[in-house]
């Protein structure tokens, strides 16, 4: 049956539309179903969450109570809602629901004239049976193959790996809320629905346990992550809230094919990306803690850049390109120290420089190595600039005149203009110069009197036969 | 008495992590780490070390990956200084080595570093290995093994490539300066 839920206020005041079977379903089934509705429709930034507890929330008038409180308030107050209301529906039942656990949700009460389907770009996940031995095992197998550091919980489960068997449970987790079943053992799925408190313990460095809650908001799993250290003089408490989008890393294109080799006829989800999946998630909360954690209370670090040897650091800056290293020393004031040392100028002219001089220079002869690199950088600037300056340019102003005589169709014929029997010069000819142009030549014989405009012969000039 | 392949790779040594994991190992094997190597050739003809040799740098899980990493280039032998074997045609003549008086050299830094080019299965050692870069690269650098070390800064330098400060700070989690 399909029943309507009125969201309000933030929500963009409108009504859902959700489909329940009350013969299976009870409350809280639909209650999840809700909630992975709404973020499913609400992308969440890491930044826009507040985890903030007894925050008053928008979703509290639908009929949901305290205990779903931390959830909630996890959705911003301010939010904009990203609204599709391209597909929708007028209503189509007006029937009273009622679900088998015998109350009524308040918002059946509520009835309105716009009934918007839940439309969603996510593609459902695949359905199936997921079995916890399966899945876990999968993982593992995927995952690195080192098994090192514990994952602790409250109820004595304790497995290995990395991140892994955690990101496991949790997405187990995630799964059964989604509405996957598990038909071997339902007391597993008890067992593992009560498990939303997990502990990890860093594989490296001093052992300080981190403790974590899970939750599972529609593709998104958040965990919120606490860790308290105390020395003999100090202690100090950290607190981190993540989105991890799951979504990200299940395989879509071929669920099947990974578990394909079992002999069970279970189905099962198949990720991709398993070893990103554990390092985002370890950059995201334990190793954000456990530095946070040693900086609050002034300890050396560790598992960081920082935590290296000052001759690696210069080895690794030594390895960059000139703009990294620029925006490197920009950083830390330890890393703005260490880019001005010699050794570190020293390797930088071997590498860039080897080629363009004869042969290195000997440290007596150098007072700073960062002069003598900043030098040959100028020099080589210089070089290139001049080299790219020597493009051969077109000459321009240049006309081109066709001086060539016409070619004469009838050869043997008389000529069609005949020529003047004298002060004739093939140069000057109208016909050979048809635009005319006072040549230099012509320009001196006119000068001479030798030529003039008209072309009239000079009487007193020999001709060429007499 | 002991036969040479005996001598060389026979005898086993005992390591020991800092958090007091045991790890048995080949001296071949240890010989990758430069930091025992003088130890180890100063043994000798021993059959054994009965002292295992403390690591208190080196976490339990780092070192078994080390041994991973040097054992796998003992049978590869790519990267070992030993010289190649003679050809068989010149294998019948003994070929007298040159004595030449050792000049002392000078030292150059190794620089530009051999173009880092990882191998199939180095690649896939540190595929499995980014997680932990700064355990391996602390290790490695503690036990003085180059060709690690060299892929390692590589790694970490292709991290800070095209990279603004806010953007390196974030990556690093660096703490902004006061």
């Amino acid at each position: 049956m399909l029943i309507r839920v009125r969201l309000k206020r933030d929500l963009g005041a409108r009504t859902v539309s959700l489909e329940v079977d009350p013969t299976k379903e009870s409350l809280s089934d639909l209650r999840k179903k809700l909630y992975n509705y709404i973020s499913s429709e609400y992308r969440f930034s890491k930044d826009s969450i507040h985890p903030i507890k007894n925050e008053k929330c928008p979703l509290q008038d639908i009929g949901l109570d305290e205990e779903d409180a931390f959830t909630l308030c996890l959705i911003p107050p301010n939010f904009e809602p990203n609204l599709d209301i391209g597909d929708f529906n007028f209503p189509i039942e007006t029937t009273p629901t009622k679900i088998n656990s015998g109350t009524t949700p308040r918002s059946a009460s509520h009835t309105s004239e716009l009934i918007i389907k839940a439309v969603t770009d996510r593609p459902p996940l695949p359905q199936g049976v997921l079995s916890t031995s399966n899945f876990g095992n999968f993982l593992r197998q995927n995952s690195s193959e080192s098994k090192v550091g514990v994952v602790k919980s409250d109820s004595g489960v304790a497995s290995s790996g990395d991140c892994v068997s955690f990101l496991c449970e949790a997405l187990h987790m995630m799964m059964l809320d989604s509405g996957f079943s598990n038909k071997k053992d339902q007391n597993e799925q008890e067992q593992l629905k009560s498990l939303n408190r997990y502990q990890y313990i860093a594989p490296f460095g001093p052992i300080i346990p981190i403790e974590m809650v899970c939750t599972s908001l529609g593709p998104n799993l958040i965990t919120h992550a606490s860790i308290n250290l105390s020395t003999d003089s100090d202690s100090a408490t950290q607190v981190v809230t993540c989105v991890l989008p799951f979504d990200q890393y299940i395989n879509k294109s071929s669920p099947n094919s990974s578990l394909a080799t079992e002999p069970s006829s279970d189905t099962g989800i198949s990720l991709t990306n398993t070893s990103q999946l554990t390092q985002t998630f370890k950059d995201a909360v334990p190793h954000h803690l456990l530095t946070d954690i040693r900086r609050a209370l002034k300890l050396p670090e560790y598992g960081t850049l920082l935590c290296l040897s000052h001759e690696v650091k210069i080895f690794i800056m030594s390895l960059v390109d000139l703009k990294s290293l620029i925006s490197l020393s920009k950083v830390n004031r330890e890393f703005n120290i260490l880019s001005q040392d010699e050794y570190l100028w020293k390797l930088l002219f071997i590498r860039d420089f080897k080629k363009d001089v004869i042969s290195i220079p000997k440290p007596e002869e150098v007072t700073s190595w960062k002069e003598k690199y900043t030098e040959h950088y100028q020099n080589r600037k210089t070089r290139q600039e001049y080299l790219m300056n020597q493009v051969l340019l077109p000459a321009r102003g240049r006309v081109d005149i066709d001086y060539s005589v016409p070619i004469n169709p009838f050869p043997l014929s008389p000529p069609l203009v005949p020529l003047p029997l004298w002060g004739h010069d093939e140069l000057d000819d109208e016909r050979v110069n048809p635009h005319g142009f006072i040549t230099e030549r012509r320009r001196r014989r006119r000068r001479e009197g030798l030529w003039s405009d008209d072309r009239l012969p000079n009487p007193f000039m020999p001709g060429p036969f007499w | 008495m002991a036969s040479p392949a005996k001598v060389t790779g026979g005898g086993k040594l005992i390591l020991i992590s800092g958090d007091g994991e045991r790890h048995e190992v080949s001296r071949e094997t240890a010989k990758i780490f430069r930091a025992l190597e003088t130890m180890i050739e100063s043994l000798g003809d021993k059959e054994e070390l009965v002292e295992p040799i403390p690591l208190p740098n080196v976490s339990g899980s780092v070192l078994g990956r080390m041994i991973a990493w040097s054992e796998h280039h003992v049978t590869t032998c790519s990267f070992s200084a030993e010289a190649p074997p003679s050809s068989p045609i010149n294998s019948e003549v003994p070929v007298q080595p040159v004595v030449r008086p050792k000049v002392p050299k000078r030292r150059q830094p190794q620089f530009p570093p051999p173009d880092v080019v990882p191998t199939a299965w180095e690649k896939d050692f540190l595929e499995r290995n980014r997680e932990d870069l700064y355990d391996l690269l602390l290790a490695a650098n503690y036990l003085d093994v180059k060709r690690l070390m060299d892929l390692l800064c590589a790694r970490v330098a292709d991290l800070i490539k095209g990279k603004d400060p806010a953007k390196i700070r974030k990556t690093f989690h660096v703490p902004e300066p006061s």
